[in-house]
């Protein structure tokens, strides 16, 4: 089963997005602060992390490197609002694999994480 | 009279004369006085020489020659004295000098006692002369020391100075040489050699030449042009000395020479006597007038102290009515966006409160621009009774409907910047010249009060101006977080509908379970709660940025629980998740006498300050570089009265200031937050603005600890409260 980890402090949006990714048959883990996102990431070593850039105590990027220090494979995707581009950029040049801009199209996320999962599916069959 | 006795007399008054002017020019000044003792010496010696001169008998000239080398002893210490005064070398000389008057003294008394020399006998035709004893040897020493000794201080001033004074040292040593060098040669006739001494006129040369550098190098600091002085001393001389010779050629010395004498002495002094009578009585006759022209100085001059413009006005228009008692007084102020003169200050009961304004193209204005003069409505009535031009005629009407007596235009730059309207005297007198003169030097200074007043006026709307445009820029800053927020409200409101939606379609209407529709209804109930919920607080952001960008300058009654609830919501707008508590221990209904927007930024960045603080003590926790179990962040909100102010003090438990920061936070562009964060205006700015607000703002701290801001400002009153 492929796990996915939401990061985001804003609680309501997590559990939005639990609703909807668990209906698609994903394992789905949530975090509502970086540190706490780390210290999951470490244990479950999620293949795909929803990542929220802007948070209060720790921001996104920062998380983002010590997220792929910890867990080299995961996929991460940002979500980061439409205005911010140099943020993406830098999110980008760090290490994150995708993006998606708030408000967020539920379709789109859906595609861009349905993406990454076809991907790993294609990866562990040429594994086997 | 011969030719020696006429020096005496010429030396005489040209040495009292020269020595008056100097004493009353500044009889409190050592030199002057020193100066003036000088020539008293010289004088005494020359009249002496005059009688002498004039004796025709032993006995006679035993007398005056006894008064003219009592002179001769004191020329030289009076000499000596004045020297290390004008040097400006008495302090260290006091001792010596107190020698020098001892020595002279001594053979002062010597010399009325006889000792010096005991007897005339007449010699050469001129005159009699004495027979010198041997303690006279000692003194002509003596006598000689004294003067070379003042030529050598001279001549050692004249090689260290420059300038004016310079110029003054060398002409008093050529004064002195000529004086010196014209007594000098009486002493050839003491020991028996011919020599006529009629260089004795020398002594008027001495006089002369001081009274030429008095003019020319301002000796002695008179700055009074004195060539007429010459010009009196000579007339003077001929028409007293013409009358003396004819005397003495008719009667010979008899006893009508002392009243003579004294009427020549009465006569020079007369004129001083004069000046000095004429001075008092003008003060007595004149004290009314001079006490209040006196006060309108001195307000004048106090004027310029004044920074707020209507207190200036108000202070103006006190002065002219209580000083001067006048029946009323207004001030009209140039509005440069009107182009009028507004009344702005008033006094008096029967003031015309009619006339608002007066337009600056109005035939009043344009006429006054033209004239640049106080205007005096009686003699403009007079002037323009039988002018009937319909210009004139209009101006009139303007006047008669002010009613008032003076115009008195304040100038700044040919631009008419206020008018001062002044009603009748209660006294009923008319305005003399002299008033309108003082008011036209008030007048003057006025306009440089209000111009200032109204400068620091415009440098205080400057602030206020500075203060909105920070305002904005720091909601700039806040720009990036108030779009995350609203996104992520939208993002709440927008995801829920869509998961909705989704699940919608993802049944089949006409199969669905009981069970599928009933989880399908929680569903929906718990998203729609949650979008509800982002709706409302998205509403709460937008309605505080509202309140941030307000621009309100009045000052008001505010409600302390109101304006720090405002701020609040702001700061979490600022940090949104950050979790922190906030313990308020304040009366709600408590009121502030303040400005709004001040204060909500005030109290918004001590909060924002705070919030920072708590986050960096946070992280540097997480991180491990600060050991401390259970940390929570709280901020404590308290406020207490003291006497009339309240006092707020905000205290955080975050990560303090260092010592070096705490120094700095009040200064201006300091940030500890980064280029990015902080426009480094925030608290300097707050601690402006509390001042401008009559409030004050400290702020100590702890590192690693704590940071407290107190905030202390006037409360509002109840009527206050009441009005807004």
């Amino acid at each position: 089963m492929i796990k996915l980890l939401i990061i985001d402090d804003e609680k309501d949006t997590v559990e939005h997005l639990k609703d909807f990714f668990v209906s698609r048959g994903l394992e789905v883990f949530t975090a509502y602060n970086a540190y706490d996102g780390i210290a999951i990431t470490q244990v479950e070593k999620p293949d795909i992390i929803l990542l929220d850039i802007r948070m209060g105590t720790m921001n996104g990027i920062e998380a983002l490197v010590r997220i792929k220090e910890v867990s080299k494979e995961s996929k991460v995707i940002i979500i980061t609002c439409a205005a911010e581009d140099s943020v993406k950029k830098e999110a980008m040049l760090l290490g994150a694999d995708d993006y998606v801009e708030k408000p967020i199209n539920i379709t789109y996320l859906e595609s861009t994480v349905g993406l990454e999962v076809k991907r790993l599916l294609n990866t562990e069959k040429q594994e086997v | 009279m011969n030719f020696l006795a006429l020096s005496g007399l010429v030396n005489a008054t040209a040495s009292l004369f020269a020595g008056l002017i100097v004493f009353s020019k500044n009889s409190r000044n050592i030199k002057n006085q020193t100066f003036f003792y000088l020539n008293l010496s010289v004088c005494v010696y020359s009249i002496g020489y005059l009688f002498w001169q004039l004796s025709d008998n032993a006995e006679q000239a035993l007398f005056w020659f006894k008064t003219l080398t009592l002179g001769i002893i004191f020329i030289n210490v009076t000499y000596l004295h004045f020297i290390f005064a004008f040097l400006d070398i008495l302090k260290d000389k006091k001792i010596e000098i107190r020698i020098y008057y001892l020595v002279n003294i001594v053979f002062a008394l010597l010399s009325l006692s006889s000792f010096l020399f005991s007897e005339l006998e007449p010699r050469y035709n001129l005159g009699f002369w004495p027979i010198p004893n041997i303690s006279f040897h000692f003194y002509l020493l003596f006598w000689s020391w004294q003067c070379l000794y003042g030529f050598y201080l001279l001549l050692k001033g004249l090689f260290n100075t420059v300038g004016l004074k310079h110029e003054q040292i060398k002409y008093f040593l050529i004064s002195a040489i000529f004086g010196f060098i014209g007594g000098a040669t009486n002493w050839p006739m003491w020991y028996k050699i011919y020599f006529p001494p009629h260089f004795n006129i020398f002594i008027s040369l001495y006089v002369g030449i001081v009274c030429y550098s008095i003019v020319k190098y301002r000796l002695l600091d008179i700055k009074l042009v004195l060539s007429r002085a010459t010009i009196f001393v000579s007339v003077y001389t001929l028409v007293l000395g013409v009358p003396f010779g004819i005397g003495l050629k008719l009667f010979g010395v008899g006893l009508w020479l002392l009243p003579v004498s004294i009427m020549a002495v009465l006569a020079t002094i007369g004129p001083y006597m004069y000046i000095f009578l004429q001075g008092r009585a003008e003060n007595r006759l004149l004290a009314e007038q001079k006490q209040y022209q006196q006060t309108l100085q001195q307000a004048s001059v106090g004027m310029a102290s004044i920074k707020d413009l209507n207190h200036l006005l108000s202070l103006i228009v006190h002065i002219l009515t209580r000083s001067v008692r006048i029946e009323y007084c207004s001030v009209y102020l140039m509005d440069a966006i009107t182009e009028s003169y507004v009344l702005s200050a008033s006094r008096g009961e029967r003031v015309n409160k009619n006339i608002k304004e007066i337009l600056s193209n109005s035939d009043l204005i344009k006429y006054i621009e033209s004239q640049k003069d106080t205007l005096v409505v009686e003699e403009f009535k007079r002037k323009h009774e039988y002018n009937e031009s319909s210009a004139s005629k209009e101006l009139l009407s303007i006047l008669l409907e002010l009613n008032v007596e003076l115009i008195i235009p304040l100038f700044v730059n040919d631009k008419v910047l206020s008018l001062i309207m002044l009603g009748k005297k209660k006294t009923g007198q008319i305005y003399s010249n002299d008033d309108v003169m003082v008011f036209s030097i008030l007048g003057n200074q006025a306009a440089l009060a209000i111009e200032n007043a109204m400068f620091y006026e415009e440098s205080k709307k400057d602030l206020a101006q500075r203060f909105h445009e920070s305002r904005l820029k720091s909601l700039g800053a806040l720009g990036s977080g108030i779009a995350h927020q609203m996104y992520n409200r939208l993002n709440v409101i927008s995801l829920g509908g869509s998961v909705l939606l989704d699940m919608l379609s993802s049944i089949n209407k006409d199969s669905a379970s009981k069970e599928e529709l009933l989880k399908m209804f929680e569903q929906v109930q718990k998203n729609v709660d949650k979008m509800t919920n982002s709706a409302v607080r998205g509403t709460e952001i937008t309605e505080a940025i509202k309140n941030y960008a307000r621009t309100d300058i009045a000052t008001q009654a505010i409600s302390l629980d109101k304006i720090i609830k405002s701020s609040e919501s702001l700061v979490r707008v600022k940090h949104p998740r950050f979790e922190y508590e906030i313990i308020e221990d304040y009366k709600a209904d408590d009121y502030i006498w303040a400005n709004y927007s001040t204060l909500q930024d005030v109290i918004y960045n001590a909060l924002d300050n705070s919030c920072d603080a708590m986050k960096i003590k946070t992280k540097k926790i997480n991180e491990g570089d600060l050991l401390l179990e259970n940390y929570k962040p709280i901020i404590k909100i308290k406020s207490e009265f003291l006497g009339s102010k309240i006092k707020i003090e905000i205290k955080d438990n975050g990560v303090g200031m260092t010592k070096d920061e705490l120094e700095k936070v009040l200064v201006p562009f300091f940030t500890t937050k980064g280029a990015q964060k902080g426009t480094g205006m925030g608290m300097n700015m707050a601690y402006q603005l509390l001042q401008s607000n009559k409030g004050t703002l400290e702020i100590d701290s702890k590192y690693n600890e704590w940071t407290r801001v107190l905030i202390i400002l006037p409360k509002a009153t109840k009527e206050q409260i009441e009005k807004s």
